[in-house]
C-alpha cells in the first residue's frame, strides 16, 4: 500500500503589512482601573443625590443628616472615643457567636449529612426552625438568658448556625462517592474521612452558608442590642435616635456598613484560599 | 426464590471454607461468589437483580490477571467485593486464605475516575496512605518522592490534580497505591477515559513498574479492552454476561518484557481472535435477550 505525504498548499499572494492593521487596543489605564472609576462615579452620584435631598429641604435634617455632617460625626466619634468604644463590644459578640456557630454548624452538619437516619430525624425540625423569625425568638432568649452578654451571643449563634448547618448537611451529599471509597481503600478510618476528606470536599458548598451567616450575625446582634444593654453599636444608634442626634445615628449606621464591607472582604479572601483547588475544576 | 434462600444455597454450595494451615497456593480465591442488588422501592426479592452468580476465580501470588467481560457483567462488582467496598450475598472471597471482611489494607485500588483528592498536590496525594499508617513526615516525603519518580512525575510533585493531564493523574493514582506497598493491586478500568496513545504508553509503564518491583505484586485488572488485557496479562478471565461468572480462562504466553512489537506479533493476533470469539458469544446472547 502506497502512502503519499504532501505538504499543505500555501496561498500564492503575499499579504501586505498594511492589510494587517491590528484592532485598536482599549486604553490600558481604563482597563486596569475600570471598576474603581465606575465605583467612584456611582458613589459620588449617590452622595450628591443624598446631599441635594437634604439641602433642598425636601427631607428634614432632623430625619436625614447631610453626608458631610455624618462624616464629621463619624470622625468625631472615632477621635473622642464615644463611637470607637462601642465598636469592639459589638464586634466581639458577633465574632464569638459566629465562631461558635461555625464550629457547631459544620460539625453537626457533616454528622447529620453523613447518616441518612439523622437526616430523616432532623428534617421536620429543620423545616420549622430555618424559617422561624429571629425577632419572634428574641423574647425567648431574654427570658432564658437575661439582657446580658449571654443572650446577645446566643442570638448571634442562633442566626449564624442555621445557614451554615443547612449548607453543610447538603454539602456532604455532594461529596463524590469515589473519593470516600478511595480513602477507605487507603485505610482511612471514620475520623480521617470526616476531617480530611468530607470536610475539605464540602467546604466550597458550605461557603454560601458561611457568608449568609456573617451577614446574619450583625443583623441579629443589632436586634439584640436594641433590646437593651450598656455598650454596642446597636445601643449607640438607638440612643442617638432617642436624643435626636441624627448625624450620630447615621455615623453608627455608617460604621456597621463599613464593618460589613470588611467582613465581606475577609470572607472573600478566605473563600479564595480555601477553594483554590476547585477553581481549575469549574472554570469559575 | 427469596434472597435469603438464594444466599443460603450458595453458602451450602460453597462447602466448608476453612483457612488452610500453610502454603496457600492462591493469593486470591473466589468461591461461588454471588451478589444480588434489591430493586429500589420493592420489597419483593423477585425483583432483585443478580449481578454475580457462582463466580469462581483463583489468582496466584505475583500473577497479572485481567478480568474481561461485557458491560454490566459484574466485573467491577467483584473488584469492589475483593477490595472490601461492597458486601456479597453468598460464597466466599479469600485473600491469603482469609475471608475478606471489610476493607483490606493490603489491597490497593486504582479507580477509573482517578479519585485523587483535588485539594492536595500530587505529592500529598501519594502521601495519604502513608499518613494514615502513621509514617513520620520525613520518611513519608522521601517515599512519596521516590514513587513519584518511579512513575515519572517527579517534576509535577507540587501540582494540583486539575493542573495535570488525565494520563498524569492516573499515574499519580498508581503512585498513591504503590507508596504504601500493598501485596495486591486492583485496577478498575484505569485507562478507559484516556486517549489511545496515552493508554498504550501507560500500559507499557504499568508493566515496567510491575516488573521492576522487588517482589512482584499480584494484580487484578478489570478492563473491557481485549488488546489491553492481552498485552498486560499472564492470564485473562472472560466473564459471562450478568449474572456473571468466569466463563473461560486464557493463558497468555507472550514473552516478557513486552513492547509495541508484541502487539503486532502473530501470536497476539491469534489470541485476540480467540478471546474475541468467546466474548462476542456473550455480547450476542445478551443482545438477543432484549
Amino acid at each position: 500500500m502506497a502512502t503519499t505525504i504532501t505538504e499543505p498548499a500555501r496561498g500564492e499572494e503575499q499579504l501586505l503589512d498594511e492589510d494587517l492593521t491590528p484592532p485598536k487596543a482599549p486604553n490600558p489605564w481604563l482597563v486596569k482601573y475600570d471598576r474603581l472609576i465606575y465605583g467612584i462615579i456611582g458613589l459620588s452620584a449617590f452622595l450628591v443625590l443624598w446631599w441635594w435631598i437634604v439641602d433642598s429641604e425636601y427631607v428634614s435634617a432632623l430625619y436625614l443628616s447631610k453626608p458631610q455632617d455624618v462624616a464629621t460625626a463619624f470622625v468625631d466619634g472615632l477621635t473622642d472615643g464615644t463611637l470607637r468604644s462601642e465598636i469592639w463590644p459589638s464586634v466581639e459578640r458577633a465574632l464569638t457567636g459566629f465562631a461558635i456557630a461555625l464550629v457547631a454548624g459544620i460539625t453537626l452538619g457533616i454528622v447529620v449529612g453523613s447518616f441518612r437516619i439523622f437526616q430523616k430525624l432532623a428534617e421536620p425540625l429543620l423545616l420549622f426552625f430555618r424559617n422561624l423569625s429571629l425577632l419572634a425568638l428574641l423574647p425567648v432568649f431574654v427570658v432564658f438568658l437575661g439582657i446580658g452578654e449571654e443572650s446577645k451571643v446566643a442570638i448571634v449563634v442562633w442566626a449564624c448556625f442555621w445557614p451554615i448547618f443547612i449548607n453543610a448537611v447538603g454539602a456532604v451529599g455532594g461529596v463524590e462517592r469515589i473519593l470516600l471509597n478511595a480513602a477507605r481503600t487507603l485505610g482511612a478510618g471514620r475520623v480521617y474521612i470526616f476531617s480530611r476528606v468530607v470536610l475539605p470536599a464540602a467546604i466550597p458548598a458550605i461557603f454560601p452558608g458561611i457568608r449568609l451567616a456573617a451577614a446574619n450575625a450583625f443583623t441579629a446582634l443589632v436586634a439584640a442590642e436594641l433590646v437593651g444593654g450598656a455598650q454596642g453599636l446597636g445601643i449607640y444608634i438607638n440612643n442617638a435616635a432617642l436624643r435626636y442626634q441624627t448625624p450620630q445615628m447615621y455615623a453608627g449606621i455608617l460604621t456597621l456598613g463599613l464593618i460589613g464591607i470588611l467582613v465581606n472582604g475577609v470572607l472573600t479572601g478566605a473563600e479564595w484560599r480555601l477553594t483554590a483547588w476547585q477553581r481549575g475544576l469549574t472554570n469559575k | 426464590m427469596t434472597q435469603q434462600v438464594l444466599a443460603e444455597r450458595f453458602e451450602q454450595d460453597a462447602g466448608p471454607i476453612a483457612p488452610r494451615a500453610h502454603g496457600t497456593d492462591w493469593k486470591i480465591e473466589a468461591k461461588r461468589v454471588a451478589k444480588i442488588y434489591p430493586k429500589p422501592g420493592s420489597r419483593s426479592t423477585k425483583d432483585a437483580t443478580a449481578v454475580l452468580d457462582g463466580f469462581d476465580l483463583q489468582i496466584k501470588s505475583g500473577e497479572f490477571l485481567s478480568l474481561l467481560g461485557p458491560s454490566g457483567c459484574g466485573k467491577s462488582t467483584f473488584l469492589n467485593i475483593l477490595a472490601g467496598l461492597e458486601t456479597h450475598n453468598g460464597g466466599a472471597v479469600l485473600v491469603d486464605g482469609k475471608r475478606v471482611e471489610g476493607v483490606n489494607k493490603n489491597v490497593g485500588v486504582v479507580f477509573q475516575g482517578y479519585a485523587l483528592f483535588p485539594w492536595l498536590t500530587a505529592q500529598k496525594n501519594v502521601e495519604v496512605g502513608l499518613k494514615i499508617r502513621g509514617v513520620p513526615k520525613a520518611e513519608r516525603r522521601a517515599r512519596a518522592a521516590k514513587v513519584l519518580k518511579t512513575v515519572g512525575l517527579e517534576a509535577a510533585a507540587n501540582r494540583l490534580p486539575h493542573q495535570l493531564s488525565g494520563g498524569m493523574r492516573q499515574r499519580v493514582a498508581i503512585a498513591r497505591v504503590l507508596a504504601y506497598e500493598p501485596d495486591i493491586l486492583v485496577f478498575d478500568e484505569p485507562f478507559a477515559a484516556l486517549d489511545a496513545q496515552t493508554r498504550e504508553f501507560l500500559q507499557g509503564e504499568l508493566l515496567r513498574i510491575w516488573e521492576s518491583g522487588d517482589t512482584k505484586k499480584t494484580i487484578l485488572f478489570v478492563t473491557h479492552s481485549i488488546d489491553e488485557a492481552i498485552f498486560l496479562s499472564d492470564r485473562i478471565a472472560v466473564m459471562t454476561r450478568a449474572p456473571g461468572k468466569v466463563k473461560t480462562l486464557f493463558d497468555i504466553e507472550l514473552p516478557r518484557p513486552r513492547d509495541s512489537d508484541s502487539r503486532n506479533s502473530e501470536e497476539f493476533a491469534h489470541i485476540r481472535s480467540r478471546v474475541a470469539r468467546v466474548l462476542e458469544e456473550e455480547v450476542h446472547i445478551g443482545n438477543d435477550d432484549h
